[in-house]
């Protein structure tokens, strides 16, 4: 079994699969993230919220995070042990 | 310590996931000591939720959602007072809207609520609303009118499940909140117990939202984050001290207690100066002369003074003496009235007129019904003649006063096929799928669906996608409230008035109910009287009626001496379809085994046929031993004297607790919670300590264990239900009337019973019935039917010795509200316009009425213009000619006198109707046919060597002593055909099904064995049927062991359910149009 097949990525609402991203935690929360061979410390979490759909077809839950970051302002989510990126803005 | 103050349950129906049970659980798990319960727009749940939370050491808190200018409020009751303030405040809110509960605010302000606790709702409140479209100021309006509501107890509530912005929101409410310097109280907003309970939530949703899993709707949850959190969670997410300790605060200042320590009976109407206890010992020494000879007087006068005193210990006098008021107005009325279960083991009952059982001269035991030691209060069920209970309850309300009244509710719960329906509807299925899903599982619980895997896959295949899901969600659906329903009868009746318990709203029909089921009612002390509505007593009451009105005789059916010779003669013969309680297959085969003779048989005979008796394989020792083909023995001598009328079983729950007393020892408070747990179904650890008991102390009194152990096996087969033999006794008598009238007054009996339907059978068995006893049924006519079915005099035929003269010269006419499509309105207007004269013609009959064009069309379909036209084919065009003229000459202002409505020139050549159309129109319109449907095919099914049915009486059975030199053979088979009346699987036989056939010779009850059912199954839910098999019979009952079945296809007829059960209506399988469709199969 593959990492695509254990880890199945999860997909936007049109579609696209979300990137993935190498994000270090401290108590559970981001603190420094690893995206596009760049790292970036997380200032300040604007907010978090959890979003469980499709639990029918054992979509894990995602817990969401609005980072404000050095460089970018970027809502990640964790999902099944994985992290992606949701949105980012420069 | 943190306290929950906002949670729903399932009582919320579909807008709460877990059991009152549940929630408890996850509270105690986290520590918490107290838990508020705050179901939407009621509080159905308040009182399971207290007796749980005592189990758990849990301080339970009552409260309430209600919805307030169209956003949730909630309330929380700091006392009984508030209690009572939350049940008027959901009292007026049910009444504005009975589906969609809600006030207005201006509304809100008008009740009471100083001793109410207000927190201002969660999420889709009204404050989060305005606070999340950023509208400050309407934000603070709000508030501040709750304020000046709630004044210093009204609180902005903080919930957060973890939605984006929530923890935004929150410091933007408290902003709001402090700006008028109002507390700020920190809640969970559960809705369910743990995050898993989502699942089943969100079904909910979909279901309560009419949508699927996969449509999105602002109700559904967006997360799994509304479950009982702990403490450190919501710290968590809810930063604010205050908020938190200001929850701990309000749990402790809020204290409500419903579970009551003593009962709260109505007033009853007494002499002045004169307690209940004096009212009712004056009113029962006065009827005791009237009622008891002189030899029964003093062992009257010893079992009401004990009475007496347990009814004055028990503080129940005003009970009775309301129970005497309401069935005293009742049969002032003319109304017809039987009180019936354990209260006719009552002298003071009997006196009081309350039942018609002598408990002297029939050994009843009081303490079935009552004893010192009993919790909560007795039922006293009164029956009442089902027509005319809303007259009954009408005048009870005014009586009793409308705030003191109300009917029990019952909880409908979800069961296998409900779940099923609605899960798989919310999983997506298609609609014609999901209702073979649910139609392809029995009646059961929902628990039980993975047991019926392979019958769903029937359905649909193995790897249909989410077919695991959808069973792990019907299971979670087990015993999950779905709505509010009635209670059959049980009028809450109490001093006070009913708000100090229970919210009151209104039914569907417009009855007043509380939100409780009788479990919970007798919990909190409140007194019911079930007014049951009887439509056999309608029957009778009708019967003799019509009779009346026919003969000007008046029957007094309430005087028989219960010893007719040729009552007994009909019932032995097994001829009792619309008798009471013994028309079904299973009774009348029992009829025929036990043959009773007097009433005493007749209330052995009622009490039979139950499961407690069936289940301990008790039915054939007693009527073997009735009817000395066995000797009687008895277990141990000491139960001679309680089982001697009995032959030695047991038939009776007052044997069980007579067994316990006077065999094992046990005081009749004892004994009677002995019975009552020994007819419930027990594990076996319980069973083991009962067994102790009841050895040990009869072996105290000298009795040897084997022989106590042996008693007690013989008493623990007497499982699950069983008659009392005051109740069986009640029933004998209404049994007796029904078969006296049937057997003397056919006619008036049938029409009544075709009126009423109170019992198993569909119309067209009602009418077959009638024929075989003299009865002719006219059809429906324009010119002589009623609304009602009546009764005609037709020439005489000749009585038969033994009858009444009338009974062969009265036929039975069909009302015109037999007829399809025509209502009593309709019906009413055609009777009322015939009293100008009789109508002349189609014509006539049209352009006299406004009636619907689909009335007109049934009418004459039916066949009741058939005497003003040639037949119904030409009525149809004639009507719908007239019809269509009427209309045109109605719009174009014409006078409709001018010209006729049909000129013969508008009617052609009309072919007669076929006897298959004759038939599919009879069936379409009345329900039943001229002619028997089978008879169309007979001639095809001899060819095939397939008999009537009353071939099958001819054959020889054994015991049968008509035919004594023609002994049965065993191994003949016989082929039958008819179409399916009822279909019957009742617990207690073990997997057999019960299937009865009917042609037009008569009816067989098919016994089909479990390997037989599981093999033809799908065959066997034609609506009729060719069946194989070996006949078996006794007497005047027949049956056919089933080898084999065979589809008889486009047959019309084929029946589900029981009329009695369907509101008198037939549930036909199918409806087709009879053409010259093949009937076999492929």
């Amino acid at each position: 079994m593959n990492t695509a097949q254990k880890h199945r990525i999860p997909k936007s609402r049109d579609g696209s699969a979300h990137e993935r991203i190498d994000v270090d935690t401290r108590a559970g929360m981001p603190h420094r993230i690893h995206y596009r061979r760049s790292t970036d410390t997380v200032r300040n979490i604007d907010d978090t919220w959890v979003y469980r759909s499709r639990w029918w077809a054992r979509e894990e839950e995602r817990r969401y995070f609005k980072l404000r970051c050095e460089r970018w302002v970027l809502i990640v989510f964790m999902s099944d042990n994985a992290w992606y990126v949701d949105r980012r803005w420069d | 310590m943190f306290t929950h103050l906002h949670t729903r349950s399932c009582y919320s129906f579909l807008q709460g996931g877990s059991h009152p049970e549940a929630l408890l659980t996850a509270a105690a798990e986290h520590g918490m000591t107290s838990l508020a319960l705050t179901d939407v727009h009621g509080v159905y749940g308040m009182v399971k939720f207290q007796k749980a939370a005592r189990g758990y050491g849990i301080r339970p808190i009552c409260g309430a959602e209600v919805v307030v200018d169209d956003a949730p409020l909630v309330l929380l009751a700091r006392s009984a007072r508030g209690y009572a303030q939350v049940c008027r405040i959901l009292t007026s809110a049910h009444a504005n809207d009975r589906l969609s509960p809600h006030l207005r605010y201006d509304e809100l302000r008008m009740h009471e609520c100083d001793d109410l606790v207000c927190l201002s709702g969660g999420y889709a409140s009204r404050l989060r609303r305005h606070v999340r479209r950023r509208e400050e100021h309407a934000a603070h309006a709000w508030l501040s009118g709750l304020r000046d509501v709630f004044g210093h107890r009204c609180y902005a509530e903080l919930s957060h499940h973890q939605r984006p912005g929530e923890s935004f929101e929150l410091e933007r409410v408290r902003r709001v909140a402090a700006a008028l310097d109002m507390p700020c109280v920190a809640t969970g907003d559960v809705r369910y117990a743990r995050t898993d309970d989502y699942k089943q939530t969100d079904i909910m949703s979909c279901v309560r939202n009419g949508i699927t899993v996969f449509d999105d709707h602002a109700e559904r949850e967006v997360n799994a984050e509304a479950y009982v959190v702990g403490e450190e969670e919501i710290r968590r997410r809810i930063p604010y001290e205050d908020a938190l300790r200001n929850a701990g605060i309000i749990a402790d200042a809020c204290a409500v207690d419903l579970l009551a320590s003593h009962i709260t009976p109505p007033a009853a109407r007494r002499v002045e100066g004169e307690d209940a206890d004096s009212t009712l010992k004056r009113l029962c020494l006065e009827a005791l002369p009237k009622r008891y000879a002189e030899t029964t007087r003093p062992q009257a006068m010893a079992l009401l003074e004990k009475e007496t005193g347990v009814i004055r210990s028990l503080e129940l006098s005003d009970y009775f003496l309301v129970v005497k008021e309401v069935v005293d107005e009742a049969k002032r009325r003319g109304i017809r009235c039987s009180g019936r279960g354990s209260a006719a083991n009552s002298i003071v009952a009997y006196l009081l007129g309350i039942t018609g059982v002598d408990p002297v001269r029939h050994h009843l035991l009081f303490e079935r019904f009552l004893h010192g030691g009993r919790k909560g209060t007795p039922d006293i069920d009164v029956d009442f003649d089902s027509e005319r209970r809303g007259e009954v309850i009408a005048w009870m309300e005014e009586r009793f006063g409308m705030d003191h009244t109300a009917m029990t509710a019952t909880l409908m719960t979800y069961r296998l096929r409900s779940a099923m329906r609605d899960v798989s509807k919310a999983m997506g299925y298609p609609l014609p799928v999901v209702d073979a899903l649910s139609k392809a599982v029995p009646w059961g619980s929902a628990r039980a669906v993975r047991k019926h895997r392979e019958l769903l896959h029937e359905v649909v295949p193995t790897d249909t996608p989410l077919f695991a899901v959808t069973m792990e969600m019907v299971e979670r659906f087990h015993d999950v409230p779905r709505h509010l329903g009635l209670h059959s009868g049980g009028m809450v009746l109490s001093r006070t008035p009913l708000y100090h318990f229970s919210p009151i709203q209104v039914s569907a029909n417009g009855v007043k109910e509380v939100q409780f089921d009788k479990n919970d009612v007798e919990a909190m002390g409140l007194v019911k009287l079930d007014v049951l509505g009887l439509r056999m007593l309608a029957t009778i009451s009708e019967a003799v009626e019509l009779h009346h009105a026919a003969t000007g005789e008046r029957l007094e059916v309430d005087e028989l001496s219960l010893d007719d010779e040729n009552v007994y003669a009909l019932m032995c013969d097994s001829t009792t379809i619309g008798v009471f309680q013994i028309e079904s297959q299973g009774q009348q085969h029992v009829l025929a085994l036990h043959q009773p003779s007097n009433f005493n048989d007749l209330i052995a005979e009622v009490a039979l046929f139950r499961p407690g008796p069936l289940q301990s394989g008790m039915v054939n020792p007693y009527i073997r031993r009735r009817r000395g083909q066995e000797p009687v023995v008895y277990a141990h001598p000491d139960l001679e004297p309680i089982l001697r009328d009995t032959y030695g079983v047991i038939l009776y729950q007052e044997q069980v607790l007579e067994i316990a007393h006077h065999f094992a020892g046990m005081s009749l408070a004892e004994a009677d919670d002995f019975r009552a747990l020994m007819s419930k179904f027990r594990i076996a650890s319980e069973m083991e300590l009962m067994r102790d008991k009841f050895v040990s102390g009869a072996v105290r009194r000298g009795v040897e264990s084997a022989h106590a152990n042996a008693v007690f096996d013989m008493v623990s087969y007497f499982v699950g239900y069983g008659f009392c033999r005051s109740h069986a006794a009640a029933f004998a008598k209404i049994v007796y009337q029904s078969a006296w009238l049937k057997r003397y007054h056919p006619a008036c009996y049938m029409a009544a019973v075709m009126q009423h339907r109170p019992g198993f059978y569909p119309l067209m068995t009602l009418v077959e019935e009638a024929k075989r006893f003299g009865a002719e049924v006219l059809l429906p006519d324009v010119n002589h039917s009623g609304v009602r079915y009546g009764l005609e005099q037709r020439a005489a035929r000749g009585a038969a010795e033994g009858e009444s003269a009338d009974a062969p010269r009265l036929a039975i006419r069909k009302p015109l509200t037999s007829i399809e499509n025509v209502s009593e309105e309709s019906a009413r207007a055609i009777v009322m316009e015939r009293l100008r004269g009789p109508y002349l013609s189609c014509e006539d009959f049209v352009q006299r009425l406004s009636l619907p064009s689909d009335v007109i069309e049934s009418v004459a379909r039916s066949g009741a213009l058939d005497a003003l036209a040639q037949d119904s084919r030409s009525a149809l065009w004639h009507t719908g000619v007239a019809l269509r003229r009427k209309e045109s000459l109605r719009q174009d202002q014409e006078s409709l006198f001018a010209l006729p409505l049909v000129q013969p020139e508008d009617v052609p050549e009309l072919p007669p109707l076929r006897s298959t159309e004759r038939l599919a129109w009879d069936y379409a319109t009345h329900r039943s046919a001229r002619v028997h449907p089978m008879t169309l095919y007979r001639r095809m099914l001899n060819s095939l060597e397939v008999r009537t049915i009353e071939t099958c009486y001819r054959l020889p059975m054994r015991s049968d002593s008509s035919k004594p030199d023609h002994p049965p053979n065993r191994n003949h088979t016989m082929l039958l055909g008819g179409i399916a009346i009822l279909r019957q699987q009742p617990g207690t036989a073990k997997g057999v099904m019960f299937l009865t056939l009917e042609d037009e010779t008569g009816y067989i009850q098919v016994i089909v064995l479990p390997h037989i059912k599981e093999k033809l199954r799908k065959v066997l839910r034609a609506p009729a049927l060719i069946v194989k098999g070996k006949p078996e019979g006794e007497n005047g009952w027949r049956g056919l062991l089933l080898l084999d079945a065979w589809e008889l296809r486009n047959v019309q007829g084929g029946y589900t359910g029981f009329p009695s059960q369907t509101g008198g209506k037939d549930r036909q399988v199918i409806n087709v149009p009879l053409g010259d469709a093949d009937v076999l199969p492929e």
